[in-house]
């Protein structure tokens, strides 16, 4: 879940910069960073494939998800 | 004529006649297997032997029972006065007083009283040992992006959580491991369903529950055996038992507790497009912050530019050298001041020898007698062999020859 890692992170980055008293070198980093932070959470924003799977015994006795139909069951209702 | 009736029949000891009651009891098949329903009176517990010895009754009548230890051992609930049981059992006869007795081997509590008695007592030694510490609680994730949902595979409360999860989050990946939610089965399926998403992992959330029922068919959410699930899940768990009002057991050992599935959806997974939004925000209040951090610094290179010393290099090294001839002055004076006051400390001690000097003691009349050797005299062991001495006045000297001595303090 980087996701919420890098979303923390950059609030952190915005209140320190808003903050204001670092040096010039510490800012510019900073700086940096979160626009790196800010490009990741894009990216991880925009996927949307979001899957359905079911959870099935695997051959091997672990668990494997395989996709799930949810629109079949709609008229069981 | 009484002795004709007694003759005529056969007289029984009363052992004898106890004895025949109890073989009618037990040979009647009804009595040997009976259901009653009956509330409990007169309860009584016996630690030491362990059975249990009380009354069953109903408005017109009333039965003394026996609970032998090894049956009373099964009962899952406490029983007590008052308390409507349904029991299992056979009639037979108490030699002793001559008396029948039900002799219960099961029992349990009678109706959906003796149902909330029973989860009533469940709570309260799950909640002893811990199970609902509001300790154990743990944080939902803010960001989950896996969501493990044990549910009905056909019920409406999954798709509920599918539709809701999916608006609010699109790229979740859902992972459904479905389990009958009411029935003898739910409570295991229930369980196992929570251990197969706990084993694969990768959710980071899970929620466990079903749609809206009647308190029966909510009722796998209130065994022991989905709260220890529930509870020994690693993973955070939302519980969405369908019902506003009424907590189930798996309420309190979850770490929250959604009223709906739609609700337990939105405490899953966070509105992305809420998020987006505060993306972009915080994009923008850092920009901002950056680009008032700059303006900040380059005020403070103009100012440092409008310094004097970039103008006028001279004036600060006149002031400089003006300070170096004060303070060349400031150290002049403490050097003079230094000996001044030495000249003075000696000119003290000069005074305080003067007044120890032998010369002014001579001036007040004493004087000072000496050995030919030159040594003082302080002692008349010195003159013992009567020596010629000198004697030292104020302005000369005496030459005197020792006649006698004579010891004794000077006076």
């Amino acid at each position: 879940m980087s996701f919420e890692k890098d979303y923390n992170r950059l609030q952190e980055i915005v209140k320190k910069l808003e903050e204001g008293d670092l040096p010039l070198q510490t800012s510019l980093e900073l700086f940096e960073e979160g626009i790196g932070l800010f490009r990741r959470c894009q990216e991880e924003l925009s996927k949307a494939e979001g899957k359905i799977s079911q959870l099935i015994k695997s051959v091997d006795q672990g668990w494997e998800p395989v996709p799930l139909d949810l629109t079949g069951g709609r008229e069981r209702d | 004529m009484a002795e004709g009736l007694f003759s005529s029949n056969k007289i029984l000891t009363i052992s004898q006649l106890t004895a025949h009651v109890r073989g009618v009891l037990e040979r009647d098949r009804l009595l040997q297997s009976v259901w009653v329903r009956g509330e409990i009176s007169d309860f009584k517990f016996y630690q030491k032997s362990g059975h249990l010895y009380f009354n069953l009754k109903d408005e017109n009548s009333s039965v003394n029972c026996v609970m032998f230890r090894g049956n009373a051992r099964n009962i899952d609930f406490q029983p007590g006065d008052g308390l409507k049981v349904i029991a299992r059992g056979y009639i037979s006869i108490f030699e002793k007083y001559g008396r029948y007795q039900y002799y219960v081997e099961e029992m349990e509590p009678d109706g959906l009283g003796g149902l909330f008695l029973s989860l009533q007592q469940l709570k309260e030694r799950l909640e002893r040992e811990g199970l609902f510490d509001a300790k154990r609680k743990r944080p939902i994730p803010q960001f989950a992006d896996c969501l493990g949902i044990v549910t009905s595979g056909d019920g409406a409360a999954l798709r509920d959580i599918v539709r809701i999860v999916h608006q609010r989050h699109p790229g979740c990946h859902i992972v459904v491991a479905p389990a009958a939610v009411q029935g003898a089965e739910a409570p295991a399926e229930i369980a196992r369903s929570i251990e197969a998403l706990n084993q694969w992992g990768f959710p980071q959330v899970l929620i466990v529950g079903r749609g809206g029922g009647s308190i029966e068919d909510l009722w796998a959410f209130n065994t022991e055996q989905v709260v220890r699930a529930i509870a020994e899940s690693k993973i955070p768990v939302i519980s969405a038992v369908g019902h506003e009002v009424d907590f189930s057991l798996a309420d309190f050992a979850a770490d929250a507790r959604a009223a709906t599935p739609t609700q337990a959806g939105q405490l899953a997974v966070p509105d992305m497009i809420a998020c987006k939004e505060q993306l972009h925000d915080n994009w923008l209040r850092m920009c901002r912050a950056m680009e008032r951090y700059c303006n900040q610094k380059w005020a403070q290179v103009d100012y440092i530019k409008e310094r004097s010393i970039w103008k006028r290099p001279e004036a600060t090294i006149d002031a400089s050298r003006k300070e170096l001839q004060h303070m060349m002055q400031g150290m002049k004076a403490g050097i003079q001041n230094n000996i001044r006051i030495r000249e003075m400390m000696i000119n003290r001690l000069g005074m305080a020898l003067d007044t120890l000097s032998p010369l002014k003691v001579l001036e007040r009349g004493y004087v000072i007698a000496r050995l030919e050797n030159g040594t003082v005299v302080r002692s008349i062991k010195q003159v013992e062999d009567k020596p010629q001495l000198t004697l030292t006045v104020r302005d000369g000297e005496i030459q005197v020859q020792v006649k006698e001595t004579k010891a004794g303090e000077w006076k």
